[in-house]
């Protein structure tokens, strides 16, 4: 039950950034819209990835940086969760 | 952008604007084009709008029209028989300047070609708006997107720029911007253009190369392969410099140092608005001439560089320190840029704006069978390379001044970037 709401914790602080500071509140992003077809560019996934480091004091892998674990506010969230878990 | 396009027309060239170019198999009225501009610009007065600046603090800003003077002609048609004598027109029309004090701010031209098709030309300048703009702009004109309520916005880089000086924080933010600059100045870039402008023409010619859908996949797949997800413009960056430093060493060129201005994207994603805008900056990249030797050493260095920015705020820096620029005549803007890089402001000018706006697959209700982006870029250096994706294929534009590279060179430079990009490595 604790686990669940650390995830979701995590969902709510990525959500937030992607939504504010990355696209425009037109585009209605939410937890499972695919974000590189919702326009995400290199920049923005940097901001994100530097958004990671800065609020979860968590530096994601080159390795695990790709197309399926960053589509979605959802994927790159549970991605946070389990490398915090393996720390 | 304005002091940028000063420059420029006093070095003899068009200014600081940028084209895009539609090719459609079919023709339809110049009247009826005319007519639909006519009408975005009356609801648009912008459209129109002549670039002043205010008396006293010589803030530059828009003077718009009051809506009822006769409209600018801003439409053209021309005729081409083959296709030496399209690129010719082609040509013509990338060095023909905007009247930009009038109000000239973009224009169409449209070439019929011998096959029944015809190209369709939007010239604009980057005063008013960036790419990502001009491509909704010539979507509303073709009539593949409905026009929005409001297309403009008033701020910083929207051409409609604040009034006042901006504060103290902004001049210590703005600060790392310019301590980019002095530590590229350190070793100061040496242009093609500035070694041999004195036989120059003040002419810009330039070079596309187009690659199939299976070729941009297999390109695609590579970048992703080697420099990362998403990373693409690292990817074209290490095959555009190594194959540039071995230009300039085949013309006996030593350059201290190789910077690099890599336009970016200041706009949140999901939107095109607003789109009478300029919402890109520019990001300083700089590069050792050992680090241009090895495809994987200019990959890394690209990456780490960004990577860096994104870390120190670098481009929220540049941003400050472009609304501080505001305040200095545009002139001496150039002219201290020019002096920090002892006469140069970059070695090569790079753009990559990836996919195309999509509602461009048709214009008028014709198909458009392909799309070129065509800039105008700054001289010096004089020389520019765009990459851009439409419907699925990858094209290059390569930018230069006429005689500063021969076609040969053009071609033979395009031709070497292909195969880099194609084998992952320095051919």
């Amino acid at each position: 039950m604790e686990e669940h709401g650390f995830l979701e914790q995590i969902q709510e602080s990525v959500l937030g950034f992607v939504r504010n500071e990355i696209f425009d509140p037109s585009a209605g992003i939410e937890t499972d819209t695919h974000l590189i077809e919702a326009g995400l560019d290199s920049f923005s996934l940097l901001k994100i990835l530097v958004f990671v480091e800065k609020t979860f004091d968590l530096r994601i892998p080159e390795s695990e940086i790709s197309e399926e674990r960053m589509c979605s506010v959802g994927n790159i969230s549970a991605l946070i969760h389990e490398l915090l878990e393996k720390k | 952008m304005l002091a940028f396009d000063r420059q420029m027309k006093l070095l003899g060239f068009a200014g600081n604007q940028a084209q895009i170019v539609l090719g459609i198999k079919d023709r339809f009225s110049e009247a009826d084009l005319a007519e639909r501009i006519r009408t975005l610009k009356k609801r648009f007065p912008i459209l129109e709008a002549k670039p002043v600046r205010g008396i006293v603090n010589r803030s530059p800003y828009w003077k718009i029209p009051s809506g009822t003077g006769p409209f600018l002609p801003c439409v053209r048609t021309h005729h081409a028989h083959d296709r030496a004598q399209l690129h010719s027109i082609k040509v013509g029309i990338l060095n023909r300047p905007l009247d930009t004090r009038r109000g000239e701010l973009f224009r169409l031209d449209l070439i019929h070609k011998e096959d029944a098709g015809m190209e369709v030309i939007m010239t604009w300048s980057h005063m008013l708006m960036d790419v990502r703009g001009a491509e909704y702009l010539l979507a509303m004109i073709g009539g593949s997107v409905s026009v929005p309520e409001d297309c403009t916005q008033e701020g910083l880089l929207s051409g409609c720029y604040t009034e006042r000086m901006p504060g103290g924080s902004k001049f210590k933010q703005a600060e790392k911007s310019f301590g980019r600059i002095d530590e590229l100045a350190l070793n100061p870039p040496v242009s093609i253009y500035t070694r041999t402008r004195r036989a120059l023409a003040s002419r810009l010619d330039y070079r596309v190369i187009s690659f199939t859908s299976s070729q941009t996949d297999n390109i695609l797949e590579l970048a992703e392969k080697h420099g990362g997800f998403l990373n693409e413009s690292a990817y074209y960056a290490a095959a555009t410099l190594g194959e540039f430093s071995r230009l300039m060493a085949s013309k006996n060129i030593f350059s201290p140092g190789f910077v690099v201005p890599v336009s970016i994207d200041l706009r949140k994603k999901g939107t095109r608005m607003p789109v009478f805008s300029n919402q890109s900056a520019n990001l300083l990249y700089g590069f050792d001439p050992e680090e241009l030797e090895e495809f994987d050493s200019i990959l890394a260095s690209f990456t780490r560089q960004a990577q860096d920015a994104v870390r120190n705020d670098i481009i929220s820096s540049s941003v400050s320190a472009m609304e501080y620029c505001r305040f200095i005549p545009s002139g001496l803007y150039a002219k201290k840029i020019r002096q920090a890089f002892k006469g140069e402001i970059a070695s090569l000018v790079f753009a990559n704006p990836g996919k195309t706006f999509a509602p461009l697959q048709s214009f008028m209700g014709c198909r458009v069978e392909y799309q070129h982006h065509v800039p105008s870029v700054v001289v010096p250096p004089g020389i520019g390379i765009v990459f851009y994706i439409f419907s699925r294929r990858l094209h290059i534009t390569l930018v230069y001044v006429e005689s500063m590279l021969t076609a040969a060179e053009a071609d033979d430079f395009l031709r070497a970037v292909g195969r880099d990009l194609a084998s992952g490595k320095l051919t």
